[in-house]
């Protein structure tokens, strides 16, 4: 016909009370102006007609739509308020479980949004290196793989190598410790820290230049422009300010406040020939939609290529998988899945109270359902009611549950040590998940009344025969399902709780072989190394230091491992893999360790910084020899062999994390290679300002470029677990809100059963029952769960 | 009893007028011509509907027409109820009209 779209359009937007007589007077006036005017004039009108009514007709259906929102609005205000604890208790449970979901749904975002920001965050990558025979792999690799893979590959389009350091950079009278990298010039292209100023063309393509970040920028030069400015970096190199980037952000992988042209890195006596090194990180830019694994197959065996001994392969890391899933990512991937799961957990749990509450008053409902029906409310209108009362009172928990997350945020923060924020600008997800949290536990939690409920006959309803009689056990049933798997889920949570905190305690007061507690690490720094016996002489002079000594690694952590070793009655055959750190003469007496054979080191045998090893039990073990004291032992040192005896065997002591074994361990003294020195103090807390400040004063006379740079040992252990610690804190809090909830629910529940029973109750009393009789008949069914 | 909104009134008041012959179209043009400008059909419609359903006007089936593509015209009719409300307005005008001082449109 001949308005086809516009009829349409019409039928579409009229209310249907009045659809049939509206479109009779738009044909009856198309039909009187098409017989005056013509069918042009006719259909013009028409179209004009449809598009100045159309907002009217809309408004109109809105308005009645809205009428009856009114009403069920008003109804489940009233239900609202007339059930206080019942609302109370759902809209508390709610919030809580809502709360939590939101402060995990922003942990976990931030989390996968590590290192996203970046133009071409899905083409960065990591070299690997994969040694298969040493169970070692770090993404750490030689000099020369970077420029060798870009120009073998074509579907390499770029490569950055960067090797991170700390350094101490002075301005005039400005001295200050701040972590940079040498970087490759092309840093500035690949990654995505935009220049605030300078042109990152240039910055990085002279060897003298330097570019900082705008926090190191303001804390050197105040307000004053820093282009050009000279900095001197570790008091021998004049570096000029080329330019200044944004600080890098929270949720990057990098956390450098400057970046030095990679030329001064070769310049300090690295080859840059040698393939066998690993030394530094490298990345590499790949074309769009290359397949990383196929490249990974290519390059694997390249350091082969250049007759680096069998063994370390090449892989390929996505950028963006670094902070969940590289050995040295900050964060877990585990963890995400665990929090995901607590934060369904604990929506469901709040969802099953609002169920049961409801389930349990059905009764009082039904009476409301029966009338409505009566008065002609079809089913759909039921359903539509029920589903949007309980997305009401979803929707004002939301409210609730977002003031709850702005008071939490900061303590969440604290503890996972992040700058999350609730901050819907630019962040559309967490709109979707408001959306979707209220949609879901919304319709969760109003199933079961809007399709059971509605669904029941008026007439049964208003006669009286109320749903308890048949339908009633089955109805409790479900509800003691679904509170008995509430409460699994609780104690599945209170379980794992008790599990994290056992493996906690354990870490903290597993007994480590040696003392950590009382001992101040310095690290030495600028020429400290080559002056450290009089440094250290200097120090025993005061009474407060009882004990001094010097290591290349400290104990909580000494991870360089190294093969190649040799002994009397060695199997050919066999593999020599060992931890080596390098120590003092009183190592051994400084952290309290133990000889189980043979002597420590001494300074009576003059040999023993020459020609002295000690082991520890493990190495002991893996040799497979009885009494190894007095045995010839040679260890790989710069290229050749030192040989020496065994000395003594130290008790096995706790040198990586506690989740690993203790493998075997090999200690000796070579001067020079010292990178810390450990100071034990008097443990009277009341002295230990006094005694840094000596240990501050010593330092400053005999090393007076580089501020001292100290740390406790036991603050060092700790920092091992914090994330475990934190993770335990956490999971413990969560725990404890769940089970919150679940009580919350099952107190409701108890209420409003001993209300309906308040006749029956009132019944036996008079019959002669006592209180304790009726609370045991109360409490009986609960007690089952 | 609340007081009808201006557009209510003029429809209302309309289909008093018509005595018998409101329906959708003639209502339309009265209005047109009373107020000197064209409403569309959905301006009528809204509030003549929330006059049907506050009881205020009562619906009647009348003949089909071929023009209104065989529709029956639904004319519209007064109820008691719109009738207490016409002159509830009616007075409200009248009290506050009643010793004002005259009003006359500025030729100017």
């Amino acid at each position: 016909m001949r308005n086809k779209l516009a009829r349409w359009l019409l039928t579409q937007t009229i209310n249907k009370d009045i659809r049939y007589s509206a479109i009779g007077d738009f044909d009856e006036i198309y039909a009187s102006i098409a017989k005056q005017e013509g069918i042009n004039r006719a259909r013009l009108w028409y179209w004009t007609q449809v598009a100045r009514s159309i907002p009217s007709f809309i408004a109109d259906s809105l308005y009645w739509r809205f009428h009856m929102f009114q009403n069920y609005l008003k109804v489940a205000f009233r239900k609202m308020m007339k059930q206080k604890v019942f609302s109370l208790i759902n809209i508390a449970g709610l919030a809580i479980g809502m709360a939590i979901c939101i402060l995990i749904f922003l942990w976990v975002q931030d989390e996968l949004n590590y290192d996203r920001f970046h133009d071409n965050a899905n083409n960065i990558y990591r070299i690997v290196m994969d040694d298969q025979n040493y169970g070692v792999k770090w993404p750490v690799v030689s000099i020369p793989v970077g420029p060798a893979l870009k120009q073998d590959f074509p579907e390499i389009l770029d490569m950055v190598r960067i090797s991170d350091f700390r350094g101490l950079i002075t301005h005039e009278d400005n001295k200050f410790d701040e972590i940079g990298a040498y970087v490759d010039p092309s840093f500035l292209e690949v990654f995505s820290f935009p220049l605030e100023e300078g042109n990152p063309e240039t910055a990085l393509s002279s060897p003298l230049s330097i570019v900082i970040s705008q926090e190191m920028a303001e804390k050197f030069f105040g307000q004053k422009d820093p282009l050009g400015k000279n900095l001197k970096l570790n008091q021998d190199l004049d570096l000029t300010v080329t330019g200044v980037i944004q600080n890098m952000p929270e949720n990057s992988y990098f956390d450098l406040d400057f970046l030095a042209p990679f030329e001064i890195y070769e310049q300090q006596d690295h080859d840059p020939t040698n393939w066998g090194r690993f030394q530094l990180y490298t990345y590499i830019l790949l074309q769009d939609h290359t397949s990383f694994k196929q490249l990974e197959t290519k390059i694997a065996g390249l350091l082969q290529e250049h007759d680096v001994r069998e063994g370390p392969q090449l892989q390929v890391e996505p950028l963006t998988r670094i902070h969940l899933h590289a050995v040295d990512g900050g964060g877990d991937i585990r963890y995400i899945y665990i929090f995901s799961i607590i934060a369904v957990f604990i929506l469901a749990i709040a969802c099953i109270n609002f169920m049961n509450l409801t389930t349990a008053r059905s009764s009082t409902r039904a009476i409301e359902i029966g009338m409505r029906k009566v008065t002609g409310a079809r089913r759909t209108d039921l359903v539509k009611q029920f589903f949007g009362e309980s997305v009401l009172i979803a929707l004002i928990a939301l409210g609730f549950a977002i003031m709850l997350v702005f008071l939490l945020l900061p303590t969440l923060n604290n503890l996972a040590n992040k700058q999350l924020s609730l901050n819907p600008h630019g962040n559309w997800s967490i709109i979707f998940g408001f959306v979707g949290i209220v949609l879901f536990s919304g319709f969760l939690a109003g199933s079961y009344p809007a399709l059971f409920l509605s669904a029941l006959k008026p007439v049964n309803i208003l006669r009286g025969a109320l749903i308890p009689t048949r339908g009633g056990a089955k109805k409790a049933l479900l509800r003691k399902a679904l509170v008995v798997s509430q409460f699994a889920i609780s104690i599945f949570l209170i379980i794992s709780t008790l599990l994290i905190f056992k493996q906690l305690h354990f870490i903290r007061h597993r007994n480590l072989g040696y003392q950590k507690d009382h001992i101040i690490s310095v690290s030495l720094r600028g020429n400290a190394s080559e002056q450290y016996e009089a440094f250290k002489n200097e120090l025993l002079k005061d009474s407060r230091i009882t004990n001094a000594t010097a290591t290349s690694e400290l104990p909580v952590m000494i991870r360089k491992i190294h093969t190649g070793y040799d002994w009397e009655g060695k199997d050919p055959e066999k593999e020599s893999r060992m931890t080596e750190v390098i120590v003092d003469h009183d190592f051994i007496e400084t952290f309290d360790m133990t000889i189980i054979q043979g002597r420590g080191f001494a300074k009576d045998y003059s040999s023993d910084s020459t020609e002295a090893y000690i082991l520890n039990e493990a190495a002991m073990k893996g040799m497979e020899l009885d009494s190894p004291v007095g045995k010839r032992f040679e260890a790989p040192i710069h290229e050749g062999m030192r040989e020496g005896t065994i000395i003594g065997i130290v008790k096995d002591f706790h040198f990586q994390p506690l989740h690993d074994a203790i493998e075997p361990l090999v200690m000796f003294i070579l001067p020079g290679n010292f990178n810390y020195l450990c100071i034990r103090v008097q443990p009277e807390i009341s002295e230990l300002s006094g005694t840094i400040r000596y240990i501050e004063s010593v330092w400053d006379k005999f090393v007076p470029n580089f501020p001292i740079q100290y740390s406790f040992l036991d603050a060092r252990f700790d920092r091992l677990y914090r994330s475990e610690q934190k993770t335990g804190r956490i999971f413990g809090y969560f725990t404890f809100l769940a089970i919150f909830i679940s009580c919350l629910g099952l107190f409701g529940l108890a209420a409003q059963i001993s209300e309906q029973r308040t006749k029956e109750i009132g019944i036996r009393k008079v019959m002669g029952a006592s209180v304790s009789g009726i609370t045991f008949l109360l409490t009986r069914d609960f007690m089952r769960w | 009893m609340n007081l009808l909104s201006r557009s209510e009134e003029i429809v209302l008041l309309a289909i008093w007028k018509l005595q018998g012959n409101a329906y959708g179209v003639t209502i339309r043009n009265l209005v047109n011509d009373a107020s000197g400008y064209e409403w569309s059909v959905g301006a009528i419609y809204a509030p003549l509907h929330r006059l049907v359903k506050k009881g205020l006007v009562k619906t009647l089936r009348g003949e089909p027409l071929p023009e209104r593509g065989g529709r029956h015209k639904i004319y519209y009719e007064i109820a008691l109820e719109g009738k207490k409300a016409l002159f509830q307005i009616k007075r409200v005008h009248e009290t506050i009209w009643h010793d004002a001082p005259t009003l006359e449109q500025d030729e100017s």
